[in-house]
């Protein structure tokens, strides 16, 4: 192998000759370092430095950042709620359509958030790469599990919004529900990670992907049910993975709950193990490419 | 110590395959040998430096390092904008392990840098001279064996500049520095050995004047 030890490997060489240790007996302010790290050490104590300054840098970037960090979401289904209410819909299916939206909207965001801020994480954090122990994957990780953590305590607010109006947040298939989540910030991680690779050979792909991913709020049957096309349509919409998890996300809330008959859990879990893989493949084969953006 | 073997480097532009930057090269840089590294803009030095901190990668060739060495310290890059002076320092010293002792290293930093109260305001209202201070002070709370400086050293203004040479004059026993500086004085001050790159070789000099001179000699020519 060319290159000899580098990376995260030369921090704190196991090696390392007992001479070559700090010294206690000189007399100086130096503090000691500790014993060598593990490289799993190290990486996680990398994720764990980007997670909390991330969520510095996005809560208190401004004074009422984490402010909008909250109420973005509520905004989105609060708007919803109000439309659907005008228009005098109250149920889908066997569902509150408060509940409907609201499920289906977490699910559609968790995607999409994780996706979108995993895509550039790894050109907003390059002043990092100065320091070896970083690597732009560990940039993309750290932002995706951030979104992850944020989306889960957005949908906590959302349903106890919700229920000083009345809707009451009780998924019967909490464990679906969470299967759901998970599903959809895999298929964004993976898709994030695929992108930014990409993007880093051809930067024009973002521009292109911004265009042919608008629609996808519209298609993967956020503000209208799937389920109430005739199944030639279904069939076409529900090749898009998106839908899969926004479907499972609802159907997790009741077993009477009908949805989308096409619904498959193993779709999307294959769908996004498959972009996870190759997001993976990418950035480790292109990390320096990646880096010197 | 670091040891170099066989060292190449060249990059992939969008043209293909760049010239050669380095060439062939080999030594070795004992523990607390300062070197100052010398050269025409555009020689390499930079890119040796990144090498040598593990930045980067020869693309054919070795290098080992068998104690702790820094990252290159130098203008730009490390510190996010947003962020307060404190909250790039605990950054830098989660990345580095040290999660039980931020108090005392941020206390170390902040007596170091000198930034007064602009240690808790956000690094883009900073000067390019305080950026520099804390960045360098920042280097200071982790006790590496070997210091990488690209221009460091010459920032900030000349109080801040004599402070960092005692610093590391103090600390000569157990750290050195690796640097690049077209200041012959900024070498001078904290460096024994040289090294000359010149058309992608390195030249070894035993004496730092010696490889001044030869670079005075080969720029002449």
């Amino acid at each position: 192998m060319p290159g000899g030890p580098s990376g995260k490997l030369a921090v704190f060489l196991p090696t390392l000759p007992s001479p070559l240790r700090p010294r206690q007996d000189m007399g100086s302010s130096v503090i000691n370092t500790q014993a060598p790290r593990s490289h799993l050490a190290v990486t996680l104590g990398v994720w764990r430095a980007l997670i909390l300054r991330e969520a510095e840098a996005k809560l208190f970037a401004s004074r009422v950042s984490w402010v909008w960090v909250l109420l973005e979401p509520v905004f989105q289904v609060g708007y919803l709620i109000v439309l659907y209410t005008a228009i005098r819909v109250h149920k889908v299916g066997d569902l509150d359509t408060a509940m409907w939206l609201m499920v289906g909207l977490q699910a559609y965001f968790i995607f999409r958030k994780t996706s979108d801020r995993v895509t550039t994480a790894a050109t907003d954090n390059s002043a990092l790469y100065a320091y070896r122990q970083v690597k732009p994957i560990d940039t993309l990780i750290a932002r995706a599990l951030l979104e992850g953590a944020t989306n889960l305590v957005t949908l906590a607010l959302l349903s106890a919004l919700l229920l000083l109006f009345g809707h009451v947040f009780y998924p019967e298939f909490p464990l679906g529900l969470l299967r759901a989540l998970l599903g959809m910030w895999t298929l964004g991680l993976g898709f994030g990670m695929t992108i930014s690779a990409i993007s880093a050979m051809v930067a024009e792909i973002r521009l292109v992907l911004q265009v042919v991913i608008r629609p996808l709020y519209l298609i993967s049957g956020i503000i209208f049910p799937i389920g109430s096309l005739s199944k030639p349509y279904r069939e076409i919409l529900m090749l898009n993975p998106v839908a899969h998890g926004v479907e499972m996300a609802r159907q997790s809330l009741s077993q009477g709950y009908e949805g989308v008959p096409e619904t498959d859990p193993a779709y999307l879990f294959l769908f996004a193990t498959i972009l996870l893989l190759v997001g993976l493949v990418l950035q480790l084969r292109f990390a320096m490419q990646i880096a010197e953006r | 110590m670091i040891t170099v073997r066989n060292l190449y480097k060249r990059y992939r532009t969008s043209r293909g395959v760049g010239p050669w930057v380095l060439e062939d090269l080999t030594f070795t840089i004992p523990l607390r040998l300062s070197v100052g590294i010398v050269g025409a803009n555009g020689a390499g030095k930079s890119t040796l430096l990144r090498i040598l901190a593990g930045l980067d990668k020869p693309t054919r060739g070795e290098v080992e390092r068998t104690c702790r060495v820094s990252w290159p310290l130098g203008f730009g890059g490390g510190l996010q904008g947003t962020l307060t002076g404190r909250q790039n320092a605990k950054f830098v010293c989660r990345i580095h392990g040290h999660e039980a002792d931020i108090p005392e290293r941020l206390e170390r930093i902040e007596d170091f840098a000198m930034l007064g109260k602009a240690f808790d305001d956000p690094i883009r209202t900073y000067s390019s001279g305080m950026a520099a201070r804390l960045r360098f002070a920042i280097s200071l709370a982790f006790d590496f064996d070997i210091y990488i400086s690209d221009e460091a050293t010459s920032a900030g203004d000349s109080a801040f500049r004599k402070r960092a040479a005692d610093e590391f004059r103090r600390r000569a026993n157990e750290a050195s520095v690796i640097m690049v500086s077209h200041d012959p004085g900024t070498l001078q001050r904290f460096c024994t050995a040289g090294l000359l790159i010149l058309g992608g070789k390195a030249h070894w000099f035993d004496k730092l004047d010696d490889a001044l001179e030869a670079y005075k000699e080969s720029s002449a020519a």
